[in-house]
């Protein structure tokens, strides 16, 4: 079952998260409320989507690094997913990638979700 | 309700602040039966009647609870006259808080058109005060008028549920209204009138001599110190008020005109106004000199205190001079002799100028409590009027005075100890270039050549290589950086730094100490690339001078320093290779949040126009974004703008983002904060930054910093990669 809303689509038991145009402190918050919400919710797979963001700024990544930590220790799996490159290269040079996966679409993302280890997707 | 300022009210906010104390005092004074009275304490031109106003302001239109009710203690000396000022202003004001309409605070209404207003709005009690006072004032009973008039609040009260909030202004002056000619003055009664109908009230005072007079249960009162503003507080005002005036001006000299003028808004607001009649601006220390030393004898300034004095005599004005000019006081046997003043004429002064609240008394001793302002008038009252001497003459000592205060106000800030500046300094090394006699003792400069300068390196941090132990002994700052835009191991440096403060010269054995030490340092940090500096207070002998000059330390004295921070302060670094320059582009952005979206859209345009392909110019864009949120953090003000240059060249485009604030502390943090298990949340702008540009520098500028951002167009075929090798 497919929940589709402007900023999240909820599929089964994971949720897909879209992130803002321009990733900055406000969208920032707002995007990590939406995954604390979910996470009281009980979701536990967390997709977040940039496909429509084309500026992050340093605070829009500490917000993430929050997220992150949140799911830390196998509370729960997060994936990115539509990363343009300049945001790739950002997150590769500040570490990111290194403990959350990223995938081209939320779709691919699913996918890895569905056949992935659990362990691997886990954040570390 | 009717949203227009009050009677008498500031102007628009032009200058104020004191939001914290504003709300505390307008908090309480809307609390039901909480407290009786709260002094507002503080010296002349402190700010306390504009406090008072805002306060009445407030409570005007924010609340119901209580009436606020705004009294001005005048000069009047008879309390016949001040009962009917105070009569028509508590009852002008408490209508027109019910009518909610503020024009009724200020129109002037005979006795018979305010007794005809209250009679048509039934309030036949008030009414009944009106006509009972003109009956007490036709038999020329002023005490019968004076009772009449301190029993309004008592009535009000009876009548209606909400209390009055008496607001009094310059209450100190009461003391001066005597109930009767030669008697005691009114303050005691209308006190115990207050007291006993249990009226709350904030007044404001000047000196401290109510409070110790036993007119109210100190119990039941509240004191709430008023100083000056602080720097904090009255610079953004200041600068504010310049842009207004369009008056050129350096944050520097804002923030030492303000801590000359002891943060009195008075005295900061008339110097504004004078800059902006004569035309001149507050941009250097001279400028504000001769703007002060102008109003202090014949500006807004000198009238403001010689209308708040009334001096009635040159015996007044002798005992202020004494009193101003002597740090533990003057006794009374002093100032007789001294002015050959009777002892009935000494006491007529002191009491004259106890109200003025620049003076204190105890122990027989007269000291002075007002402000460097007053005192410097009443110095140029004292030497043109008494002594005879030429107006244009004491101005120019005033002049020379103002000069050498500022410039140790000026040094006292930057200095602290010498080491903090030494580390200070450090910071700002940014590839700039600074003459080499500089750094030399003994060797005078040979004249201006690439031979005689050396270039700076990038500091990238500095630390403290540990305490010394004893005093006099050399401290040692470790600081490290490289000599090329990019940081790589073939180009690092680490400079050893020895500073000494104190007041001897540097001996041949401190020289001998110091390199020992920079030797184990080297050692223990495994530095092969040193500069090794001794920074001396007081200088260096002779032999110790020939020493460093063998052991090939570099030695710079105070005065050395401090020419090597003008230097370096005016920002002379290494220019920015991009080519030949095409186009340029300046932008101001306000401290808004979003705003850095306007700077990144300008820049990805012209870096698409100048070709670069959409991830670079993605990269550019995120960039600006990154320094300009740092520019706005790290701004001093936070009403403060943040300027852009985009200047294109023919084989890039450089960035200049520049705001009016600190160095970019985080600039010298170390730079591993990338995420690794429990990594820093924060800091990550300029790591970015750096990532994302070919060069990025941090240049310190006149009054704040500036990052030099530098992208390198691509040639066919070359890889970013191979750019910044």
């Amino acid at each position: 079952m497919k929940k589709k809303n402007r900023n999240f689509m909820e599929m089964e038991d994971c949720v897909v998260l879209f992130a803002d145009e321009y990733l900055n402190d406000v969208e920032g918050e707002k995007l990590e409320e939406l995954c604390d919400a979910f996470l009281m919710k009980g979701v536990k797979k967390l997709i977040i989507d940039f496909s429509d963001t084309g500026l992050i700024n340093s605070v829009g990544i500490s917000i993430l690094v929050g997220i992150m930590d949140k799911l830390k220790g196998g509370k729960g799996v997060l994936l990115f997913s539509g990363l343009k490159k300049v945001n790739h290269d950002i997150f590769n040079m500040l570490g990111l990638t290194k403990n959350v996966p990223v995938c081209k679409t939320p779709q691919e993302a699913l996918k890895m979700i569905e056949g992935g280890s659990p362990r691997k997707l886990t954040v570390q | 309700m009717k949203d227009e300022p009050l009677s008498g009210a500031p102007s628009g906010g032009e200058f104020f602040g004191r939001e914290a104390q504003l709300k505390y005092v307008c908090g309480r004074a809307a609390e039901k039966d909480i407290f009786r009275g709260i002094y507002l304490l503080g010296r002349r031109w402190v700010g306390k009647t504009e406090f008072l106003r805002r306060v009445r302001e407030e409570l005007f239109f924010s609340q119901e609870v209580v009436v606020p009710v705004y009294y001005q203690f005048k000069g009047y000396s008879d309390a016949g006259d001040f009962a009917e000022d105070y009569l028509r202003e508590v009852i002008r004001q408490y209508i027109a808080f019910f009518e909610k309409d503020p024009h009724l605070a200020k129109q002037e209404l005979s006795l018979k058109g305010l007794r005809r207003l209250l009679e048509n709005g039934n309030m036949e009690d008030l009414a009944g005060i009106v006509a009972r006072h003109a009956e007490c004032k036709e038999n020329s009973d002023h005490i019968a008028v004076f009772r009449n008039a301190i029993s309004i609040p008592a009535i009000i009260k009876g009548r209606a549920k909400t209390p009055l909030f008496l607001i009094l202004d310059d209450f100190d002056t009461a003391g001066r209204i005597s109930l009767y000619k030669d008697g005691p003055s009114v303050l005691k009664e209308y006190m115990d009138s207050l007291a006993s109908q249990n009226i709350p009230f904030l007044a404001s005072l000047t000196s401290s001599w109510i409070l110790s007079g036993g007119f109210f249960p100190a119990s039941k009162t509240e004191v709430i110190p008023l100083e000056g503003l602080k720097e904090d507080e009255s610079l953004p005002m200041m600068i504010k008020m310049c842009g207004q005036y369009n008056i050129e001006f350096d944050t520097e000299i804002l923030a030492l005109t303000a801590k000359a003028l002891e943060g009195s808004p008075m005295y900061i607001r008339n110097i504004i106004w004078a800059a902006r009649k004569a035309g001149s601006g507050l941009s250097d220390l001279r400028e504000f000199v001769e703007l002060y030393v102008k109003e202090i004898t014949e500006g807004d300034i000198a009238f403001s205190i010689r209308s708040a004095l009334s001096l009635k005599g040159l015996d007044e004005l002798a005992v202020l001079y004494a009193c101003a000019n002597s740090k533990k006081g003057v006794s009374k046997e002093e100032l007789k002799e001294r002015f050959s003043l009777a002892e009935a004429d000494i006491r007529s002064a002191a009491d004259n100028l106890k109200y003025t609240g620049l003076l204190t008394g105890s122990l027989g001793f007269v000291r002075w409590a007002g402000d460097r302002v007053v005192r410097d008038f009443i110095n140029y009252m004292y030497e043109t009027e008494v002594k005879g001497r030429d107006a244009e003459e004491v101005k120019t000592d005033l002049r020379l005075k103002g000069l050498r205060e500022g410039f140790s106000m000026q040094s006292a800030k930057v200095a602290g100890a010498l080491k903090d500046d030494v580390a200070e300094l450090l910071k700002m090394f940014n590839g700039q270039k600074a003459p080499k006699a500089l750094f030399r003792n003994l060797l005078p400069p040979k004249g201006v050549g690439p031979e005689d300068e050396i270039t700076l390196p990038y500091i990238a941090g500095c630390f403290d290589a540990g305490k010394k132990d004893r005093p006099g002994e050399i401290s040692v700052l470790i600081s490290q950086g490289f000599h090329s835009t990019r940081y790589d191991e073939t180009h690092g440096v680490t400079w050893i730094v020895g500073i000494k403060e104190g007041m001897i010269p540097v001996s041949v054995s401190a020289v001998e100490d110091f390199t020992r030490q920079s030797n184990l340092l080297m050692e223990k940090f495994k530095i092969t690339t040193v500069a090794r500096w001794l920074v001396s207070r007081e200088g260096f002998t002779r032999e110790a001078a020939l020493r460093m000059d063998t052991e090939g330390v570099w030695a710079t004295d105070y005065e050395k320093i401090r020419v090597l921070k003008d230097i370096i302060s005016e920002g002379k670094p290494e220019t920015v290779s991009i080519g030949a320059s095409l186009k340029e582009f300046e932008m101001t952005l306000p401290t808004r949040s979003r705003a850095e979206l306007v700077a990144a859209n300008t820049a990805g345009e012209i870096a698409s126009e100048m070709g670069f392909d959409e991830d670079s110019a993605a990269e550019i864009k995120t960039a600006v974004i990154e320094a300009c949120i740092n520019a706005f953090e790290h701004s001093k003000l936070k009403s403060a703008n943040v300027h852009l240059r985009f200047v294109v060249g023919s084989r890039g485009l450089a960035l200049y983002v520049q705001n009016a604030g600190r160095v970019f502390d985080s600039l010298y943090l170390p730079q591993k904060q990338v995420l690794e298990g429990g990594a820093e949340k924060r800091g990550w702008g300029i790591e970015m930054m750096r990532g994302l540009m070919d060069v990025v520098r941090f240049e310190k500028v006149k009054g704040g910093t500036r990052v030099v951002m530098v992208k390198y167009l691509k040639k066919n075929g070359e890889g970013r990669d191979e750019e910044k090798k």
